[in-house]
Parts: structure tokens; C-alpha cells; sequence
């Protein structure tokens, strides 16, 4: 048997390890989900000024966390590969992009259901929501260039490029509230103070967030599995392994 | 669909998002991302007057007057202050002491017009009880002011 | 327990379409993201998702 062991070591070893942990994280990810929704839904009390309209933070709060954090990994993936040619991480990051995308969807869209009875408007083009619009274009794009060019490594070239370029996108997402007038409020949680939220109220936030990143380890462990086999199909190591019929 | 025709398709749609992307953040630098201006900076006459902009604060207390659909209050960052007149419907969070942001333009009295009122809330989440205890001792309208007048306002 | 019966815990004091949607709407995206990949994984003769302790052949 002549395989070129050094050559596909990376994606060989991770590839059953991804397999085998993966499918932890979503129960992770549910049992964190249910206890993350109770307290939210039925143990948090109403708020002060927003009554029950607030309870959209459970969620909204959590994504658009997941949207930011999610696109610095993915750049930072992106950009190991760019820089040490590593497959392995190009792969991670094409993996994380669709689940990346997502969260931005549904911060942009559970902000416009939470903007409309609070602030009396589904959107408004301020700094915030402007910038995290921006973010979703980004992954979008950075998905649609991997799609668009046909040899793999030169796609990953060129998504590390972009991935790198966008990442300054997100310190503006983050301190936007900061900078400039913006119609959406400051954050809750500060490293600097104490965080402006009833107790109860954040650990059904925090819950839902540890929640949302249990998905999207699993999600994305699931994803470089499919990446590395449609990439290295032909590799010598994957046709040993035996595939499921069930 | 052909491979070829596919890849093309996969490069315009990814040219038409990063033209967007580009399009957007020109636009929003180009407004300089203000949202909307202080009273104050409306008084050194930072704003666009003549042409439709955004004045934001908080509503002063006692002056919200409602004569049929008409609305009319005042808009003040504390130090300086705006009366604003306005046809419509209010949002829910829109009270007496809180945030808002009206658009509209302002004529030769100083009177602002608003086409549009949004209100704007803080970032403090607490139960009514809390926000009670706190108000009791004192200490809400500084905390909500905080967050709203003098860190906009200073900017 | 914060309700005090079911209807007022499905009206969220007024403002059920935007809670409803918000949580529907994630839920959605979860599942469609979820169903995307399990028929990929298929299409791929990739293993399907069990949490089991039988992955000696993977």
C-alpha cells in the first residue's frame, strides 16, 4: 500500500475525529437550547420598558454575537491557509461560511421583528445595522467567490483574501453604538462595568449563546466532512473507509 | 446548466454583492454615519439645515401636547432643546423622559416638522419592580440619560 | 412560572407576531441548515448523525 501519509496526514487524522465528535455537539446544543428557552420564556420576568417585546433578545442577541465571532474564525482559518498553504484550514473556513451566513440572516432579521414595535420601524440605515448588513454580504460573497472559481486551491487563495479584507468589518459592527449616533441602543454587556440586565435575563441570554455555539461547532464539523470528501475524493485514505448504508 | 454558464453565474452574483457591499459603505461614509444630530450641534449649526435630517434626545418632561393627530413636543440633550410638531401615529416605547429620533426638516421659527418618530431605548433590561426600586431611589433617570443624552451627545 | 395561563403566554403581551416570528424563523433556518447537510452527507455516502458508540468503522 503506497499512500502518501505526510501529504494527506491533516484532513486524514481530522476527518474521523470530526465524524465521531459531531454529532455530541448538537445534543450539547439542544440541552442548552431547552434550559436557554425556559428561563427566557418562562422564568425571566418583563422588562420595564419593552414588556414582553424584549424576549426577542434571547435570540437576537445570541445570533448576531455567533455572526460576528463566527467571521473572525472563519478569517482567521482563511487566512492560516493563505499563509502556510494548509488545506486543512481553507476547508474549516468554507465550512464555516453558510452557518456564518445564517446567524447574520437571523440577527438582521430578528433585530427588524424586535426594531418594529420598539423603535416604530423594521429598518433603518444606521451604523449598526448598516455595518451588519455589510457582514452578510461579506459571507455571501466570500461563498460565492469559493463557487465561482473551479480550482480549489486558487478559490482559497482568493477567499482568504476576502475573509482577511472583511474582518475590519466586524470591529466596526462592534463599537458602532460607540462611534457614532446610532438609532440602536448601546451593549448590555461591557468587559468595563457591570452588565445592565437583570440576572435572570442574561443567564437565559448567555445559555442561548453557549447554545448557539454548540450548533455551530457541530454544524460546521458536519460541513468539513462533506468539504474534505468532495475535495479529496479521489485521495487514497478515503477509499478505505467503509460507507454507511443505513 | 453548463459548468461554464454556472461559474459565471456563481461570479456575478459574487460581483453584484461586493458592488453592494461597496455601494453601502460609501453611502453610509459619505452621510459620515450620523444618524441623527443633538439639539446642541443643531444649535452650532453642524446640521443639515435646509435639508431633511434626524434630531435625536429625549423628550422633555411635560411637554408632549396631542391637539387631534397632531403631536407636538420638545426634544432636548439637556443642555439645548428643539420643539418638534408631528402628524402621525407614535411608537410604543415613545414617552414623556425617554429617547427619540424624529426626521424631518426644520423651518425659519426653529420649529422641526417630522415626517418619521422612532423611538430609542436604552440597554438596561430589569423587571417593572426593579426599575420601580431604582426610580425611588433616584437613580433611573440618571442611568437612562447616561445612556442616551451624554454619550451621544458629546460625540 | 412567569404566565399566568396559556393564552397570555402565546399573545407575549401584544407582541406575538414579532416573538413568534423571530423564534420561527430561527427555528427554520436551523432545521432547513440541518436537512441541507444530512442530504449532502447522503449524497456523499457520508455517515449519518448518531450520537452511538459504534464508529469503529469511520
Amino acid at each position: 500500500m503506497q499512500v502518501n501519509w505526510f501529504k494527506y496526514a491533516a484532513p486524514a487524522n481530522f476527518f474521523p475525529l470530526a465524524g465521531k465528535i459531531y454529532p455530541w455537539f448538537y445534543v450539547f446544543a439542544a440541552l442548552l437550547a431547552v434550559a436557554g428557552m425556559y428561563i427566557g420564556f418562562f422564568v425571566a420576568p418583563t422588562d420595564f420598558q419593552q414588556g414582553e417585546a424584549y424576549r426577542i433578545i434571547f435570540i437576537h442577541v445570541p445570533a448576531a454575537w455567533m455572526s460576528m465571532f463566527l467571521y473572525l474564525v472563519m478569517a482567521f482559518y482563511a487566512s492560516l491557509g493563505f499563509i502556510f498553504n494548509t488545506r486543512l484550514s481553507s476547508m474549516m473556513a468554507r465550512a464555516i461560511a453558510p452557518t456564518g451566513a445564517m446567524f447574520t440572516f437571523l440577527a438582521l432579521w430578528t433585530g427588524s421583528m424586535w426594531g418594529r414595535p420598539m423603535w416604530g420601524a423594521y429598518w433603518v440605515w444606521d451604523a449598526r445595522l448598516t455595518s451588519e448588513l455589510i457582514l452578510f454580504f461579506l459571507y455571501i460573497g466570500f461563498m460565492a467567490l469559493q463557487a465561482a472559481i473551479d480550482d480549489p486551491r486558487r478559490g482559497d487563495k482568493a477567499g482568504g483574501v476576502l475573509a482577511l479584507v472583511g474582518a475590519i468589518n466586524v470591529p466596526i459592527i462592534y463599537f458602532s453604538v460607540k462611534w457614532w449616533n446610532t438609532l440602536h441602543q448601546g451593549s448590555s454587556i461591557n468587559l468595563t462595568r457591570a452588565p445592565s440586565m437583570a440576572s435572570i435575563m442574561l443567564w437565559g441570554m448567555l445559555l442561548m449563546a453557549l447554545s448557539f455555539w454548540m450548533y455551530s461547532i457541530a454544524v460546521i464539523l458536519s460541513r468539513v466532512q462533506c468539504v474534505i470528501a468532495e475535495r479529496e475524493r479521489r485521495a487514497a485514505w478515503l477509499q478505505h473507509i467503509e460507507p454507511h448504508t443505513t | 446548466m453548463k459548468p461554464r454558464s454556472k461559474r459565471f453565474a456563481w461570479i456575478l452574483l459574487g460581483l453584484v454583492g461586493l458592488s453592494a457591499a461597496t455601494a453601502l459603505v460609501l453611502n453610509a461614509f459619505q452621510s459620515n454615519l450620523v444618524f441623527f444630530f443633538t439639539p446642541t450641534q443643531i444649535a452650532n449649526k453642524e446640521a443639515p439645515i435646509g435639508h431633511a435630517f434626524r434630531v435625536g434626545g429625549l423628550v422633555e418632561q411635560g411637554s408632549l401636547h396631542r391637539h387631534g393627530t397632531e403631536v407636538s413636543f420638545v426634544v432636548s440633550d439637556t443642555v439645548k432643546s428643539i420643539p418638534v410638531t408631528y402628524v402621525g401615529i407614535l411608537p410604543d416605547l415613545f414617552k414623556e423622559g425617554k429617547g427619540v429620533v424624529a426626521e424631518g426638516q426644520l423651518d425659519d421659527q426653529g420649529l422641526f416638522h417630522a415626517k418619521q418618530v422612532l423611538a430609542k431605548h436604552d440597554e438596561n433590561y430589569m423587571p417593572p419592580e426593579a426599575a420601580e426600586a431604582l426610580k425611588q431611589a433616584g437613580a433611573m433617570n440618571s442611568k437612562i440619560s447616561k445612556s442616551i443624552v451624554t454619550e451621544s451627545g458629546s460625540k | 412560572m412567569h404566565w399566568n395561563s396559556l393564552e397570555a403566554f402565546f399573545a407575549m403581551g401584544g407582541y406575538a407576531f414579532f416573538v413568534w416570528s423571530s423564534l420561527g424563523v430561527t427555528l427554520i433556518a436551523m432545521v432547513l441548515e440541518i436537512w441541507i447537510l444530512q442530504s449532502q452527507r447522503k449524497q456523499l455516502k457520508l455517515p449519518r448523525s448518531t450520537v452511538s458508540q459504534d464508529h469503529g468503522n469511520v
